[in-house]
């Protein structure tokens, strides 16, 4: 309703007739009060986001009216949050740092600008002279993967280099009607006594051997921004210690966290040109966590039901890369690891069986049109966790800067040679000696690119080296015998056949023979 | 209380939380507008906004609808999640909103208003904070004294009272506004 200055004066009079004694000086009053009103634009893209955001609290709030967060701060609190309030992200920490030693902020943006990141997400190969890299297999490798994710205990599904070790060996399987957890799916008892182990038989065309150099790829890690950026914190007075005293300062990564409800943990690592994300903890909801039986636990466990189709994980997963603005150009189809469920359908008693909290979802990275498959055969890319329970992705990793450099080295070309490697399930294949063969038929292999490992013992660092690759799919597997394995796969290069595997891997040993007791 | 403020109160607090949708529906505009006033900065009235609507909806359950009505108790949030943002700003001060900073503080205020917030800083600065608000409410947003007593929680004549001592006050620093009125008149 509107109301005009006299109408809001005669009520002043009817209230107070001493008023009417500053008639003149209230007119002009009200003239300035209502004139100087200001203008409220409200942004209703802020509104409709305010009310997604409140839905999604009321829908967290009736799955568990517990969850009250008093320090809650809404996605509309960070900008002034990091203005006015305190800085808890350690990035922003290290930018306050900066300005109080004295670094003006204006010369900090500076010479940021002038630093390129170059996280490229398109591939870049530059050429460089043939084996430029040394020797391939310098060392004994494995995945990188494999060795950090080498606990296939209590990772409750968050880890997939967990998962990825129980593919990299030799594949003992078990089944019964017991509780288990695959290896890496979490529940730490998993592993069973072995009883079964794949022997792969080619049953494919002959092989078509054209080429006698192949072209390696090797990762370029961006070293030079990480040493630009640890330029800049020269001169940087921490208090506890005369930064500038230390010497050809690196910055290897910044660490950031999202303070809100399911916000996250960002790592990026300038080293290395990735970035990864994973849950920050304080702020996701773990109902189970003042469980003291088992019962509680139970209540809390997912069933097959819960999971979603699919379409609709995929479809979260999408939603999340278009939010976040992730450039999956390099990336091919998504698909969800299903692996799981073989294991669920092979248990009898349904209430006892394995139902994850988190599935993840593999966009396989493409360089030059060939997918890249790890050492186990699995495509290897972009992987990003959702969160069954709450339908959000909780975590990504293996977001990667790509620059290459390729170099020439000679290709093996004996047909014989490569399905020998082929046939003991790749180049660090190996047979379990007293286990039960079970045949696993090859089919035709097409040309794709491996991602491997070249650990440097002198520079205590790894190359990451992506080499064309026969793909050999895995035609039959009646007894579902390594089940996490989809393809055996050979590099072409003839440096890494090389490879005296007459025993195992040390790495594998141990984990087979810990579960297995 | 309107029956569909009411029923979506009760359904909110058997447990159907999205019914307060209906209310955020209701009373988002008055609640964004109160801040800002508090404010005078966009981003600011958005955050406390979010902040005062997701208390509101965390705490629905201890509403009591027989000791006030609803706009009064988002209301009194939103006024207290002012205090707490600018008290946790500026610690050392008492501060219930951007009127109680001097111009000399470093205050983020919108661009297009500031030569406003300058303009009325020097008598609603003079003003208590329920008076200030009497002002916004029933000046600036020109609603009835009833709806304003039921926002304040306090009663009409009350209402009516504190905006006549609120100009009163004011009056008495007219000469001041009055110079500004001319300086600023000249300028233009």
């Amino acid at each position: 309703m509107k109301f005009s200055r006299e109408d809001i004066l005669n009520e002043l009079y009817a209230q107070d007739p001493i008023l009417r004694q500053h008639e003149e000086k209230l007119k002009i009053l009200l003239e300035q009060i209502i004139k100087n009103k200001p203008q409220i634009n409200f942004n209703e893209h802020f509104r409709q986001e305010l009310k997604q955001e409140l839905l999604q609290k009321a829908q967290q709030l009736m799955i568990n009216p517990k969850i009250i967060n008093n320090n809650y701060m809404s996605k509309f609190s960070l900008s002034i949050f990091a203005r006015s309030l305190s800085f808890t992200a350690a990035g922003l920490a290290v930018l306050v740092l900066l300005v109080a030693s004295g670094l003006y902020l204006g010369t900090f943006n500076q010479r940021v600008a002038g630093t390129k990141l170059a996280l490229n997400s398109l591939p870049e190969i530059k050429q460089v002279s043939e084996q430029a890299f040394g020797k391939l297999q310098t060392q004994a490798q494995t995945s990188g993967e494999a060795v950090q994710g080498l606990g296939a205990g209590p990772v409750n599904g968050s880890s997939p280099q967990a998962m990825r070790v129980s593919s990299s060996i030799e594949a003992p399987v078990a089944i019964s009607d017991s509780k288990i957890a695959p290896s890496g799916f979490g529940g730490g008892g998993g592993m069973m006594p072995i009883t079964n182990v794949a022997t792969y038989v080619y049953k494919g065309e002959p092989l078509v051997l054209e080429a006698d150099k192949v072209g390696v790829l090797k990762r370029i890690k961006n070293v030079s921004s990480a040493s630009q950026l640890g330029s800049l914190m020269r001169g940087v007075d921490f208090g506890l210690v005369n930064f500038s005293k230390f010497t050809n300062i690196e910055l290897q990564n910044l660490n950031f966290i999202e303070n809100k409800d399911f916000g996250y943990n960002i790592y990026a690592n300038l080293y290395d040109s990735s970035i990864s994300i994973s849950e920050n903890w304080t702020k996701w909801p773990n109902p189970s966590s003042l469980c003291q039986d088992q019962a509680c636990f139970d209540s809390f466990r997912l069933s097959i039901n819960d999971v979603p189709a699919d379409d609709e994980i995929i479809s979260i997963t999408n939603d999340f890369i278009k939010n976040y603005g992730i450039d999956v150009t390099s990336y091919g189809k998504p698909y969800v690891n299903n692996d799981w469920r073989v294991w669920y359908d092979q248990t009898t008693n349904k209430n006892d069986a394995y139902v994850p909290d988190i599935l993840q979802v593999t966009y396989p990275l493409q360089i030059e049109g060939s997918d890249v498959y790890d050492e186990s055969g699995n495509k290897a890319g972009l992987v990003i966790n959702v969160n069954v329970r709450y339908k959000k992705v909780s975590g990504f990793w293996n977001l990667v800067a790509q620059t290459y450099e390729q170099s020439l080295y000679e290709a093996e070309t004996d047909e014989a040679t490569i399905l020998k490697v082929a046939e003991r399930g790749g180049v660090y294949g190996w047979q379990w000696d007293g286990a039960d063969k079970v045949e696993v038929g090859l089919g035709t292999p097409t040309k794709q690119y491996i991602k491997m490992w070249n650990y440097r013992p002198v520079m205590t660092e790894s190359d990451e080296l992506y080499v064309p690759a026969l793909v050999f799919p895995i035609l039959d597997n009646p007894n579902n015998i390594d089940i996490y394995r989809k393809a055996v796969v050979v590099p072409l290069a003839k440096d890494l056949l090389q490879v005296d595997n007459g025993f195992p891997m040390p790495l594998a040993e141990p984990a087979v023979l810990r579960t297995a007791e | 209380m309107a029956v569909d403020e009411l029923q979506a109160i009760q359904a909110c607090q058997r447990g159907d939380k999205a019914q307060f949708g209906s209310l955020y529906e209701l009373y988002f505009e008055r609640v964004y507008k109160f801040i800002y006033y508090k404010t005078f900065h966009t981003e600011t009235a958005e955050d406390l906004t979010s902040r005062t609507f997701i208390k509101g909806l965390e705490n629905i359950d201890s509403f009591d609808y027989s000791k006030g009505s609803f706009l009064n108790w988002i209301f009194s949030i939103a006024r207290n999640t002012v205090i707490d943002y600018y008290r946790q700003a500026h610690p050392h001060l008492s501060t219930d909103d951007v009127w109680d900073l001097s111009s000399q503080q470093d205050i983020s205020v919108d661009v297009e208003n500031r030569i406003l917030l300058e303009k009325v800083h020097q008598y609603l600065e003079k003003l208590s904070g329920p008076q200030r608000e009497v002002i916004y409410l029933r000046i600036w947003e020109g609603l009835s004294y009833k709806e304003v007593a039921t926002i304040l929680g306090k009663t009409e004549a009350s209402c009516k009272m504190m905006c006549s001592r609120a100009l009163l006050r004011m009056q008495q620093e007219i000469i001041v506004i009055l110079l500004f009125f001319i300086i600023n008149f000249f300028k233009i």
